[in-house]
């Protein structure tokens, strides 16, 4: 186990090197330039020239990655070209709010999915699986960005339930903050719901004609314990190899999510950095969601051995 | 039933509860009471597309920046309500031809947002920097041989040659001529100021990126007397909190509109116009002038060498019908031939107009047979970032295809447009849009612009426009460089376009311009 786990962490470099390398060397490459978003329409090319200059972005590519990797070594993203602030702390700022989203995202993904898909399995071929069912498929064929405009028109604009759009930072209590997220956190974690909602049914309906079932079935053990103990155990095992998955879609997905209600989090952060063209702020987040990603993965496989007994690890 | 699949009673409701109490919670846990904070009577808020990236307005060509800068900073001169340069921070100025020097007397007892009271030392580091970092500020800053402080409230810039751009790049609101107390010039240098303190009638309080930008009234905001014209004259804050909250979606912002969260709302799409018109409590404005899209031609490679091919195009467009591809309403565009937009007064010309959306297609092919041009790919650099400026070429296109052009869409986002049109190879147009206040400012009549509009008529032409100072006499070669323009076509105006804006009723006082200043505006009830 030990082994396992010191050989998976040290393939955690190389996993980040590639998206870094090609992340630092695509945007070198794709055309536009901060330093001609910055001056604007009637910039000289003089102009642009002496500003991509105290840019250091007239440097060769490799001697710019130099740069950022030493830098990257003292933990220091950089700063970004358009904003006062260091890049780390631009990112610490949106995280936050990423962080909240994705959270309460996920949770609501994973009650929904699994409580649905359940209901699905047990009442199969019934109402209730049809309904369900139904309701999944067309869960995951919304695109976010219309079912937010939506969600926007009906519970904000005429029930005036929620905020139309913004953020509100926990420091100004808990309740309002979460007020302001529930709407963006509906839009991305239903869409989620509906995907593991029919992993859960196809996977209870597999874990119902298993011996086991039939087993603890027949020693007279309540339904609750049948279904919570022994049937939930073996979904979860299914449904926690796909978090790491659906993590990653969530973080995704909360990039249309985050432009659709206003969000100040990493996704709109980056999609307005491509925009501009701020490398520092593109890198920088990029390194953290890949980090995030890897992180959780093999948080995921280690969590195998304690959910499933049968798992060992070599 | 089968065993299997029998659930006890209990259990099947303890699911299906955890199903539906997500949900109601969701809903039941919050507040029925309509978002948002706009019902302080002391309070606006304006909804904007983007973060400004900086508020150091000097040196920022971004419109967000100058919309909420103008709060903040004040210039020498402000534009009046037909963009002419009226003095602000200035008391009494004048032009000593003989020596070439202006002399601006400033206005006395003047507070900075930081108690300073300006001096002669602020406006001298302010426009030193300005004339160094300020794209708009190179119109005149090669003639500028020094701005100097003759006394603690005199300042003296002395010119090479006589300019008339002098008091119009002061003026000229974006990147303007702002003046910053000089203490925070020099802590800052040439990079972005980080203090944001001005003179004008709101202070900066704080700003979140991605959520907006907080300003409060001044409370000892010294304002002129004289009477309110544009950006001009008194100045007052009626309101105590001036708000700008970073809403990328359009209809988003208008949502927020809707719900009363917010008092104004810019930047809309012009299709929501309608929808605005029919809600009692908003109210829609649309933003004239705003700016004109255009077509750019690169003149350093064939086929755009050849002003017979520039003719041709220029003979294949039907720009009533390409307007109304981009655009819903005709109120959103007007038809002008006039670089100078019609609201600009004492600038507008119809010189040049039997060229304008004249469309003649047997004309255009035998100009592109005469030029020698064979088919040869055209390609055109577009996006949409501007949803307008892709619709205008693509309709475009189809229109010059019929003539005979061999028109390529490239469609790439703004930023690699501003990139590409640098290098001369690669690339035969692009779309930009386009607007001044005054033709001396008017970039693409360089021939260092991206385009490359190398003529010595033109450029002899300009130079008399930019060292003439009486008005008459600039209108006068205004007219005979606006009918070369349209003689050489180096560049395309297919139309005026606008803006639309909107209000919450209560909002009084708000004029709708291309420059949006929120002093004088209040909110009711």
């Amino acid at each position: 186990m030990g082994h396992y786990m010191l050989k998976r962490l040290l393939l955690v470099l190389p996993t980040l090197v590639v998206p870094v390398v090609l992340i630092f060397t695509l945007l070198r490459l794709a055309p536009g330039d901060p330093a001609v978003v910055m001056l604007g329409n009637q910039a000289t090319a003089d102009q642009v020239a002496k500003l991509r200059e105290s840019l250091g972005l007239d440097q060769p590519i490799y001697a710019q990655f130099g740069d950022w990797l030493g830098r990257l070594l003292h933990l220091d993203l950089g700063h970004s070209i358009f904003f006062p602030e260091p890049v780390l702390s631009t990112i610490s700022d949106h995280g936050t709010v990423t962080l909240q989203l994705t959270l309460l995202s996920f949770a609501l993904a994973v009650v929904l999915g699994v409580g649905g898909g359940m209901l699905a399995a047990l009442y199969r071929n019934r109402a209730v699986d049809r309904i369900v069912m139904v309701l999944a498929i067309v869960g995951v064929s919304l695109p976010e960005f219309w079912f937010g405009l939506n969600l926007i028109l009906i519970f904000a604009v005429r029930l005036q339930w929620f905020p139309v759009s913004g953020y509100v930072p926990l420091s100004e209590g808990l309740l309002p903050s979460m007020r302001s997220l529930v709407l963006p956190a509906v839009c991305l974690g239903m869409i989620q719901a509906a995907f593991i909602a029919r992993l859960t049914r196809s996977t209870v309906l597999d874990v119902l004609s298993e011996p086991f079932v039939t087993t603890a079935r027949s020693k007279g053990l309540p339904e609750r314990i049948v279904v919570f103990k022994h049937i939930a155990r073996g979904v979860l095992v299914s449904i926690l190899s796909t978090m790491g998955v659906i993590l990653g879609l969530l973080l995704s997905g909360a990039i249309a999510v985050e432009v659709v209600f206003a969000l100040p989090g990493l996704g709109r952060l980056l999609v307005d950095s491509v925009g501009r063209r701020d490398y520092p702020v593109i890198q920088g987040v990029v390194l953290i969601t890949s980090l995030t990603f890897v992180a959780v993965n093999l948080l995921v496989d280690f969590l195998y051995a304690f959910v499933d007994p049968r798992v060992r690890y070599e | 039933m089968r065993a299997h699949h029998r659930i006890s009673h209990r259990l099947k409701i303890g699911i299906g509860i955890v199903v539906l109490g997500l949900i109601s919670l969701a809903i039941a846990g919050c507040s029925s009471s309509p978002s948002g904070s706009g019902g302080s009577a002391s309070k606006l808020v304006v909804a904007i597309a983007a973060d400004p990236p900086t508020l150091d307005v000097m040196t920022s060509t971004q419109n967000v920046t100058q919309q909420i800068g103008y709060n903040i900073f004040e210039g020498l001169f402000a534009p009046d309500a037909n963009f002419k340069p009226s003095p602000m921070l200035v008391d009494t100025y004048h032009y000593d031809e003989a020596s070439k020097t202006y002399t601006f007397k400033l206005r006395s007892g003047v507070p900075f947002h930081n108690g300073h009271i300006l001096d002669s030392a602020d406006v001298v580091a302010s426009l030193n920097r300005w004339l160094k970092l300020s794209t708009y500020a190179q119109s005149i800053a090669g003639d500028v041989v020094s701005v100097t402080a003759a006394d603690k409230l005199t300042v003296e810039m002395k010119l090479k040659e006589d300019s008339a751009l002098v008091l119009t790049a002061l003026t000229f609101p974006n990147q303007q001529a702002a003046i910053y107390p000089a203490s925070v010039i020099k802590a800052a240098g040439d990079q972005p100021v980080t203090q944001f303190i001005g003179t004008g009638p709101f202070k900066f309080d704080s700003q979140q990126v991605g959520v907006g930008t907080k300003l409060s009234s001044f409370a000892d905001y010294k304002a002129r007397d004289d009477a309110p014209s544009g950006m001009a004259g008194k100045r007052v804050a009626d309101v105590d909190q001036l708000e700008f909250k970073s809403i990328p979606e359009a209809s988003v912002r208008l949502d927020n509109l809707t719900t009363g969260a917010v008092q104004i709302a810019d930047s809309l799409d012009s299709d929501m116009y309608d929808q605005i018109k029919s809600n009692p409590d908003i109210v829609p404005t649309i933003i004239k002038p705003y700016q004109w899209p255009t077509a750019v031609f690169n003149k350093a490679q064939p086929p755009f060498d050849d002003v017979r091919v520039r003719q041709a195009f220029l003979a294949s467009l039907d720009m009533g019908q390409i307007m109304q591809g981009a655009f819903s309403s005709d109120q959103f565009y007007r038809l002008d031939p006039s670089i100078m937009a019609v609201e600009f007064k004492q600038w507008w010309s119809d010189a040049g107009s039997q060229y304008y959306n004249h469309p003649d297609p047997e004309h255009a092919k035998q100009l592109l047979a005469e030029s020698g041009y064979n088919n040869e790919p055209i390609v055109w650099l577009t996006t949409r970032d501007y949803p307008y400026m892709y619709t205008i070429a693509e309709t475009a296109a189809q229109q010059l295809k019929a003539v005979g052009f061999n028109i390529k869409l490239e469609v790439v986002d703004f930023a690699t447009i501003g990139t590409r049109r640098a290098v001369k190879t690669g690339w035969n147009i692009y779309s930009t849009a386009l607007g001044d206040t005054d033709p001396g400012n008017f970039a693409y009549l360089s021939a260092a612009a991206p385009g490359w509009w190398v003529d010595p008529h033109k450029d002899d032409l300009v130079h008399q426009l930019n060292t003439t100072i009486d008005p008459a006499a600039r209108k006068k070669i205004w007219d005979e460089i606006q009918l070369y323009f349209w003689q050489q076509v180096p560049l395309i105006k297919f139309a005026d376009v606008f803006s639309l804006a909107a209000t919450d009723k209560s909002v009084s006082g708000y004029v709708p311009a291309l420059f949006p200043v929120y002093w004088g505006v209040s909110v009711n009830g």
